[in-house]
């Protein structure tokens, strides 16, 4: 399908007042320039000192720097010199003492660089500008991922600042292979986000694939990791996502090392893998930390959830109105028994139900915390006892919808659970039109569908889309660390070995 | 003009669609659920089916207020019988009459009355069978008198008859509409299925009716042509290894009586041909625990021992025996011989054994052996004279 395009759009000069122009040796000319250029802006500062003989300024966002550190390494150490400057270069590697220090001769990356959070120090009689990064400011400090929580594992969440970001997966992955591309997005925004790769485990097709998508974006902002993901994924009408997202660096590092990319974006916790499988989506990071027995149990249990959340209220509309010999004889009589009173068909019971319980799970989550309480309280009321008591819904169908509202509960990641719940409602409307044999066909469909998808050339349903015997031990079940000796082979073609061989631990009498 | 063409598309598949509505669609409280039919026979070749229907508001689940027992009075079902030319005529006849839909697919129950039994069945069994709505696991039962009875008859421990009359076909020997049909088909073997009665108790004056199952009902074809006494009800189960967990009693000389039961009973048949004639053995090997011990007799005597278990020996040999020379002398092959015989010497079968084989029963010799063993002691007896 094609949506027509939006006339005279201009995409590729958003950002209009550029300033390709060189910095002059005078200094005030300069000045008159920038304070044209943040004319208005009052949270930018420009403040003037003797560097020595010459007149200097310094160029801050307010807010964004740690004006400690500028005091100390920048107007302190100026002020004391007794001498006319002649070269940045000198000045740069004589007398500054703050750790990060450029020069540049061009203003308008002058203007880029104060923008985002450096210092620009302007020095009289010099075409050279120094940019001195003291970066500062009230940020958000590392905390436990909310969306993510583990009982065992990493507490560490990403934050809004991709510095930190970045130092969070540095951190677990302490490798030269372990490569940052940065990139500048959103011609207003100006949104810098990070692109990390493995060298040599990455496949450079998809790298070079993933850079190009990101590239192609000319949009007047970014403000969080969804319109990267909006605007680079395959299918974009498909309800399934196709590239993961993850607010634990342990996720990213994990992924990374099996040869996926992952993006990170300033401004928001929330990093971007990809490509991604449906069965990543299943799959939670605490998978691979506790002992593998318990995880193969809970996989298996979420793949019968997902099925329940997806077609348990389906079932049981196809059950009760077209297949009631399907029903054991005295859970019929007892489902009979609590529907006698009912005036609505199963069909419009379900659909009553299942619409108040995604009006209450909305309700709850806008909600300030305190007042969310209260909903879900005044929700369990209405929709359980309340709505049985008065004879408008069955108790078995506050069954049915509980047990499918808990099944959604138990898919680990939120975005594919929102795929599931939206698909819930098209299945039901075919049960009630047509019963099994219409579950059987939206199913048919979703699974093709599932089946076609592809997410950065990875087919969506892989390892079992296309049956990948071997890869198998990391889906439905996790197999012990030490049978996990290969690496998924989805985007990795060379080195696919994780670890040696027969690492399975022995006492040693065996060996 | 190529959006226009897919909207008209879909435009068109979506109203072929919605517009269709739910043409089998049936809520529950639209069916009436069967779960016990009767089927008598009425004058002038007519027939009378009567059908057992719960009422889900009176049995108590949630939502339903009020429902629950009360003892006496009528439970939480309905029954009502019609009258036509065939079954299906008169399940029409009956559905006259009701605001639900008749809904056969739970009917776990099909009651044969006796007068319809003796004239034979394979009609009603064959509408079972071809109606696609019933299941062929339903358990068939024959009634002494009208089956619409028994299906009025309040179990006390079950909420509807249909249930109770299902457990207990079910704790013994339950024949399903499939075991029975199987049975008719086969060459030389004669169904067994059992009988369902009413039974008279009173308890400190108070007269109340009860469902009883207690023997069965021998057929010829389709016929029913004896219904077996006590003792040669327990040679059915003999037959039909189906004794585990049930008891035998039996004297032990003049003393008092020992009663075996049964964890283990297996049934083999031998066959020889004596003078060109079949001839069968039939050995039980029972294999029993000792509960009661009215003589106060010590088994662990070899001597007590070997005496006890002649006399449980003799008592099943001549149980097993009974059943057999009556139903023989009726031309009845309950056992299974002549189908034993088709399945193993098939071309004798065909030629010489298949025509007369009723009449041919009556003078075939049967050959009982009972290989017994009391295998495990609960009560050594005490001693109280000492």
């Amino acid at each position: 399908m094609k949506i027509s395009r939006r006339k005279n759009t201009k995409t590729s000069d958003l950002h209009t007042d550029k300033t390709e122009q060189q910095i002059e040796s005078e200094l005030d000319q300069n000045i008159k320039v920038l304070k044209e250029l943040f004319k208005d802006c009052s949270d930018i500062v420009f403040r003037s000192f003797k560097a020595g003989e010459n007149k200097a300024y310094i160029i801050f966002v307010d807010g964004l720097i740690d004006t400690k550190s500028i005091q100390f390494h920048v107007l302190e150490a100026l002020e004391e010199i007794e001498q006319e400057l002649h070269s940045a270069k000198s000045v740069k590697e004589k007398m500054l003492s703050a750790g990060t220090v450029t020069e540049t001769e061009k203003l308008d990356e002058l203007v880029k660089q104060v923008l985002s959070g450096n210092t620009g120090l302007m020095i009289d009689g010099l075409e050279t500008a120094l940019v001195i990064d003291a970066k500062g400011g009230s940020r958000r400090s590392v905390a436990e991922p909310e969306t993510e929580t583990a009982i065992r594992g990493s507490r560490e969440g990403f934050t809004e600042s991709l510095r930190v970001n970045t130092s969070l997966v540095r951190h677990k992955i302490r490798s030269n292979r372990l490569k940052i591309i940065a990139k500048t997005v959103g011609e207003e925004t100006q949104t810098n986000i990070a692109i990390l790769y493995i060298d040599g485990l990455c496949a450079p097709e998809l790298l070079k694939e993933v850079e190009k998508r990101i590239d192609r974006i000319k949009i007047d902002g970014i403000l969080e990791s969804g319109y990267i993901e909006e605007l680079i994924e395959d299918n974009s009408w498909s309800l399934f996502p196709q590239i993961q997202n993850t607010e634990r660096p342990d996720t990213v590092a994990a992924n990374l090392l099996e040869g996926r990319v992952a993006v990170i974006v300033d401004g928001t916790p929330f990093s971007l893998v990809l490509p991604a499988t449906f069965w990543q989506f299943l799959q939670a990071s605490e998978d691979y930390y506790h002992r593998f027995h318990i995880s193969i149990f809970l996989r298996v249990l979420r793949v019968l959830f997902i099925f329940l959340a997806l077609e348990l209220p389906a079932i049981y509309v196809a059950v009760t109105t077209y297949h009631q010999e399907m029903i054991p004889t005295n859970l019929l009589f007892s489902v009979a028994a609590s529907r006698e009173a009912i005036p609505f068909p199963a069909f419009v019971e379900a659909l009553i139900m299942e619409i108040s319980f995604e009006a209450l799970r909305e309700a709850g989550i806008r909600l300030p915390k305190l007042v969310g309480q209260a909903v879900s309280i005044l929700g369990a009321l209405v929709i359980g006892q309340a709505a049985v008591e008065a004879g408008i819904v069955s108790a078995p169908m506050v069954i049915i919808v509980s047990m499918t509202g808990i099944a959604s509960f138990t898919i680990p990641r939120f975005n594919m659970a929102i795929s599931i719940r939206l698909l819930r409602f098209p299945i039901m409307i075919l049960a009630g039109m047509f019963g099994l044999y219409g579950i059987v066909l939206g199913s048919l469909v979703i699974l093709t569908h599932l089946c076609k998808l592809r997410s950065f050339g990875v087919p969506y349903f892989s390892p079992l889309g296309p049956l990948q015997f071997r890869e198998l031990k990391d889906v439905f079940i996790r197999a012990p660390w030490w049978a996990l000796d290969k690496r998924p082979t989805q985007t990795i073609q060379h080195d696919i070995t994780r670890q040696k061989t027969h690492s399975k631990p022995r006492t040693p009498n065996e060996i | 003009m190529k959006n226009r063409t897919l909207l008209l598309f879909i435009w068109t598949l979506l109203s072929s669609i919605l517009l269709t509505a739910c043409w089998d669609r049936r809520e529950i409280n639209d069916l009436a659920f069967v779960i016990a039919t009767g089927v008598d026979t009425e004058k002038e070749g007519k027939y009378r089916t009567a059908v057992q229907v719960p009422l889900p508001s009176a049995m108590g689940g949630s939502g339903s207020s009020g429902g629950g027992g009360g003892t006496g009075g009528e439970g939480p079902y309905y029954v009502d019988s019609g009258t036509g030319k065939n079954i299906r005529d008169s399940n029409m006849n009956l559905q006259n009459r009701m605001s639900r839909s008749l809904y056969f697919a739970h009917r776990r129950v099909v009651v044969i009355g006796e007068d319809l039994a003796e004239k034979g069945m394979e009609g009603a069994i064959n509408v079972i069978l071809i109606q696609p709505q019933s299941r062929l696991s339903t358990f068939l039962l024959i009634s002494k008198g009208d089956a619409s009875e028994i299906l009025s008859t309040q179990s006390k421990l079950e909420q509807l008859p249909g249930e109770a009359i299902r457990e207990m076909a079910k704790n013994g020997i339950g024949m399903t509409v499939k075991d029975v049909l199987q049975d008719l088909e086969r060459p030389g073997k004669e169904p067994i299925i059992p009988v369902i009665e009413k039974a008279k108790i009173e308890i400190k004056g108070k007269a109340t009716e009860e469902m009883e199952m207690s023997s069965f009902a021998i057929l010829k074809g389709d016929k029913v042509i004896f219904t077996t006494n006590s003792k040669e009800s327990r040679a059915v189960l003999w037959l039909l290894d189906s004794m585990r967990g049930k008891s035998v009693t039996f004297p032990y000389g003049d003393e008092g009586e020992l009663n075996i039961k049964i964890i283990q009973s297996k049934l083999n048949r031998q066959f020889s041909i004596v003078r060109g004639k079949p001839r069968f053995t039939l050995t039980v090997k029972a294999t029993g625990t000792l509960m009661e011990n009215e003589p106060n007799v010590s088994l662990e005597d070899p001597k007590v021992y070997t005496k006890a278990l002649a006399s449980f020996e003799k008592e099943i040999k001549s149980e097993i025996s009974a059943l057999l020379d009556h139903s023989h002398s009726e031309g009845s092959d309950i056992a299974g011989f002549g189908w034993y015989l088709y399945k193993n010497h098939n071309k004798r079968w065909e030629r010489e054994w298949k025509k007369d084989w009723g009449n041919s029963l009556k003078d075939m010799e049967v050959k009982v052996t009972v290989d017994g063993e009391i295998q495990r002691l609960t009560n050594t007896g005490l001693k109280f004279k000492e």
